[in-house]
């Protein structure tokens, strides 16, 4: 019961310290450009190596038989 | 204080929700006689919503059902990923409650619901779960394993797959039939969207990038009254109320329940600060966690 309580209790200290910190506005609205970004990159690396937007394989594939209707 | 004026009202999100169905369901056109509809492909483009690639009126991708297809081939996700990156950290889960063509389903089902049985908090991790999941079983198995044995969204594929081309093994009809009876009932008893609070692999893939989301649910202490009602009201079992924790981050499905039912009008949904955090923003930062409207007036 006390081990279970210790961790309660640190897991509450741990949801306030990631509260206070990591949730600040400041870090929030720059890790959002910084994942904006990334995000755009990937999409863009998908685009140019895959030519994902439309792959034949995948447009074309029955997933109906895939699910094993 | 008047409510944040650039607010997205509510009361439009059952109308964005048909048209959003009716949208996923373009594929209908193929059916129709010759024409320049019958070319309508169904292509590899994705949208975040459930919406089941094997249904014959679908024409936009699910990203789990293509994540795994992904896996299978070996191929890197680049796309995948960084589509749901990007809806994650533009609208966040915002889809879930606007968008998905499943959420209709639930939310209409949540009319009448029974909350009887309040789950333990923990099972919201089961998404997680599945959303790991669903990767190493389709490398591992080489299937689609996910959608074929555990998805609620696979009945909207498999029905009308039935319904146009009677082909359907009856022992797959069957079994989903079951798998979304059995997510129905969990949420009628529970709350109307059980399945996205506790199952949905695709919220749990959004909800990572919806800490970071430009739209957010945004609180006003200053009128509360804790009336509870925002609480009662909202589908995913959320205090709306404490709008700075990271599992409103996290969770919150942005569909504005709770701001309509406000009878203060507290709450709205609309666009997070792009570049300094606003007056508003400032103010939901003060928002004391363990209680609201306790605060004295400033």
């Amino acid at each position: 019961m006390d081990v279970r309580n210790r961790l309660k209790s640190g897991l509450s200290r741990l949801n306030v310290r990631i509260r206070e910190n990591f949730l600040a506005d400041d870090l929030v609205i720059r890790l959002r450009w910084f994942l904006l970004f990334t995000g755009i990159l990937a999409v863009y690396i998908g685009l140019q190596v895959g030519d994902d937007w439309y792959v034949r394989e995948f447009a074309t594939y029955d997933w109906a038989r895939g699910l094993g209707y | 204080m008047a409510p944040p004026i650039r607010a997205i009202d509510p009361r439009f999100r059952l109308g964005t929700q048909v048209f959003s169905f009716a949208f996923h369901r373009l594929g209908i056109f193929r059916k129709l006689p010759d024409g320049w509809h019958a070319e309508i492909p169904r292509t590899s483009a994705v949208t975040c919503g459930l919406n089941c690639q094997a249904c014959e009126l679908a024409w936009l991708a699910c990203p789990t059902g293509m994540l795994q297809r992904y896996v299978i081939d070996n191929r890197f996700p680049f796309y995948i990923l960084g589509i749901l990156l990007l809806v994650g950290v533009t609208v966040g889960r915002w889809t879930c409650g606007w968008i998905c063509p499943l959420g209709l389903v639930l939310d209409t089902v949540n009319k009448g619901c029974k909350h009887k049985y309040e789950p333990p908090d923990w099972m919201r991790g089961i998404k997680y779960v599945y959303l790991g999941g669903l990767v190493v079983l389709a490398s591992v198995t080489g299937a689609i394993f996910f959608c074929r044995y555990l998805c609620f969204g696979a009945v909207l594929g498999i029905v009308p797959y039935w319904l146009t081309w009677q082909t359907v093994s009856y022992t797959w009809l069957f079994y989903h039939l079951g798998m979304f009876s059995f997510y129905l009932t969990f949420s009628y008893f529970t709350a109307g969207r059980a399945w996205c609070r506790y199952f949905c692999p695709l919220g749990a893939a959004l909800s990572l990038g919806g800490v970071f989301s430009m739209i957010k649910l945004r609180f006003n202490w200053v009128w509360c009254t804790k009336c509870g009602l925002c609480r009662k009201a909202c589908p995913m079992g959320l205090d709306p109320t404490k709008t700075a924790t990271l599992k409103n981050g996290l969770e919150c499905i942005k569909c504005g329940r709770c701001a309509k039912v406000c009878p203060n009008k507290c709450l709205s949904v609309g666009p997070a600060p792009l570049l300094t955090p606003g007056k508003d923003e400032k103010q939901v930062r003060r928002v004391p966690v363990n209680g609201t409207g306790t605060e004295p007036h400033k």
